[in-house]
């Protein structure tokens, strides 16, 4: 079974496309990382998996549960982390997790919740209107993990988290995964995500551009190498005609030479060959580079979408 | 679904308990009925009857203000501050949500008048030795009455609200539409009902203009407050305040969850 299934999945808000025609698929005991700037569909498509956002087109199942007939079905096996959510400030934290253990009907211990998620013992009979980003944070992230969810769906769960708390986080993520469960989470740092996910999806503008392993990213990146030449004179000689290089740009300097990574080193022979190299500098792509690129267009207005519809393994454009 | 709707409620009204604004605007009410009581304009009274028709007054105008900021936000509050998505990301249905709400804003109204009430027969048997029982026991069941249908109407009003701005602006227009203007603009309508009757050669009697005019929860207040000191004459006017009473209440409520079941909350 599937833990997300989502077919043609659209919202429009009057001529606003927030999310445009999502194929998306999410293996049961993964870890799946939802890429993509603000504004690209990523907390619209989660509102939409919980029910509370009907979508305007299109279909989809969590847990194999339908997502709008089958809502509190949906929610009874998920422990959500909300993006724009904040807490009852009158309550504590140990009034939050019994109100949600209660709601659940389980038989966790809020303090053994709370330890996980790292929130101080001291802070937990105060009420939350007290609390900082990163203790509300750890809050949501313990009512998350009541009922032991077969799914977490986390929004931007590091937000409001230091370095640190981060890398807890990250741990907590990986024993639940470890367990079986199977985490979606969003983000807007690849960084963040390459750490932990098995699979990654990047949306763009409402859609779906790639979905791939990390291994995946990091291959397309091999063909993304630029070395920098600074030289004398500019050689002449037709780098373009060496295996692996796709552009050549002459700069104030010298020239700076778009190639595959396996290509960089004959490059750099030839043009020292034909002239004197003063300076080399190689910029080999970084994951959040590829993201970059991947997601530059975002402001664009979505395109239409094809008939067909399935936006889920198109070629990157940008 | 009972035991759902309890949990929120429990939790809703732990929330709610905690918030100085709403025991701020309960200790108002008791402080207008002590100058009241204390002030000369009721040095003739003589009776602690004469002392509770003296307090329906005020309390016609200022129980529900106390009510309407103890609903106002018990559904679009959440709404704008996210913290609905905590509620609804649990498996929760929204009817159990707002029902939940109902009951604990109406909980929270009974707590506050409960004790202004009590304050209120305190001050009666202090300065009159003895309160009829009977009179006492009407005024509080229908002021309660009152109070829990303002209190039902501003949740419900708040459940078709997604923003505090929203949600106030629709308790304000509730407030001085339902209650303050219509003392005000009453015969009009009552003008314009008997036109339209006279258009068919039917005639509005004074007795029917006063049905019209309980229509108004407000009015429906007063109109019902006869029950309390003079059962006896109250006639079909009083009931029909009480059933304008509970109408509001129900009617309200339903069109704010029919309206709320598919809200996009995020």
């Amino acid at each position: 079974m599937t833990a997300i299934q989502t077919r043609d999945l659209t919202k429009r808000y009057g001529d606003v496309v927030a999310l445009d025609g999502l194929d998306l698929t999410v293996r049961e005991g993964e870890v799946f990382g939802f890429l993509g700037p603000n504004g690209a569909g990523k907390s619209t498509t989660i509102n939409i998996l919980l029910g509370l956002s009907t979508p305007t087109d299109g279909s989809g199942q969590v847990l194999g549960h339908d997502i709008e007939s089958e809502s509190r079905a949906v929610r009874e096996r998920i422990g959500l982390l909300p993006d724009r959510y904040e807490p009852y400030e009158r309550l504590t934290a140990r009034e939050h997790l019994e109100y949600a253990i209660a709601a659940k009907d389980t038989a966790d211990d809020a303090d053994a919740l709370l330890d996980r998620t790292g929130l101080a013992p001291e802070a937990r009979d105060r009420v939350a209107g007290d609390y900082s980003k990163g203790m509300r944070q750890r809050l949501a992230l313990a009512m998350a993990l009541v009922g032991e969810p077969d799914l977490l769906v986390l929004d931007e769960p590091s937000s409001g988290l230091d370095p640190a708390g981060i890398a807890e986080m990250r741990e907590l993520l990986r024993e639940e995964a470890a367990d079986g469960t199977t985490v979606f989470f969003s983000s807007h740092h690849l960084s963040e995500v390459e750490a932990v996910c098995d699979r990654v999806g990047i949306l763009r503008a409402g859609r779906l551009t790639t979905v791939d392993t990390i291994e995946g990213l990091r291959e397309r990146l091999q063909s993304e190498s630029t070395v920098t030449l600074a030289v004398d004179s500019l050689p002449d000689i037709d780098l373009t005609e060496s295996p692996g290089v796709s552009s050549v740009t002459p700069t104030d300097s010298g020239l700076r030479v778009a190639c595959t990574a396996s290509a960089k080193a004959t490059v750099v022979r030839r043009v020292a060959e034909a002239t004197t190299v003063r300076d080399v500098a190689i910029d080999d792509a970084s994951l959040d580079d590829l993201f970059a690129a991947l997601t530059a267009e975002a402001d664009e207005p979505a395109p239409r979408r094809s008939k067909e519809g399935d936006s889920q393994r198109r070629e990157v454009d940008a | 679904m009972t035991g759902d709707v309890l949990r929120i409620a429990r939790n809703d009204f732990l929330n709610v308990r905690r918030s100085r604004l709403l025991w701020g605007v309960v200790g108002a009410y008791g402080l207008f009925v002590a100058l009241l009581v204390g002030s000369s304009a009721t040095s003739d009274i003589t009776s602690a009857t004469q002392l509770l028709v003296g307090v329906t007054g005020v309390t016609a105008v200022v129980l529900p203000v106390v009510a309407i900021v103890a609903g106002y936000l018990a559904v679009a509050g959440e709404r704008e501050s996210g913290t609905i998505t905590v509620r609804l990301g649990l498996p929760d249905s929204r009817l159990a949500v707002l029902a939940g709400k109902l009951l604990s804003r109406s909980a929270t109204v009974l707590l506050g008048f409960g004790m202004a009430f009590g304050v209120a027969l305190v001050l009666a048997v202090g300065m009159f030795g003895a309160v009829d029982p009977g009179v006492y026991a009407r005024f509080v069941a229908v002021s309660t009455l009152f109070a829990l249908t303002n209190a039902a109407v501003a949740v419900g009003l708040s459940a078709l609200a997604a923003t505090r701005a929203r949600a106030m602006t629709l308790a304000g227009g509730f407030y001085v539409g339902g209650n303050v203007l219509w003392l005000v603009a009453e015969r009009y309508v009552v003008d314009a009902v008997r036109s339209l009757l006279g258009a068919f050669g039917v005639d509005l009697s004074d007795s029917g203009a006063a049905f019209v005019t309980a229509i108004s929860p407000m009015e429906g207040y007063l109109s019902a407050v006869k029950l309390v000191f003079a059962p006896a004459t109250a006639g079909a006017v009083a009931w029909f305040g009480i059933g304008s009473l509970v109408a509001w209440g129900v009617v309200v409520p339903t069109v704010g969850y029919w309206r709320f079941r598919t809200a996009e909350l995020a």
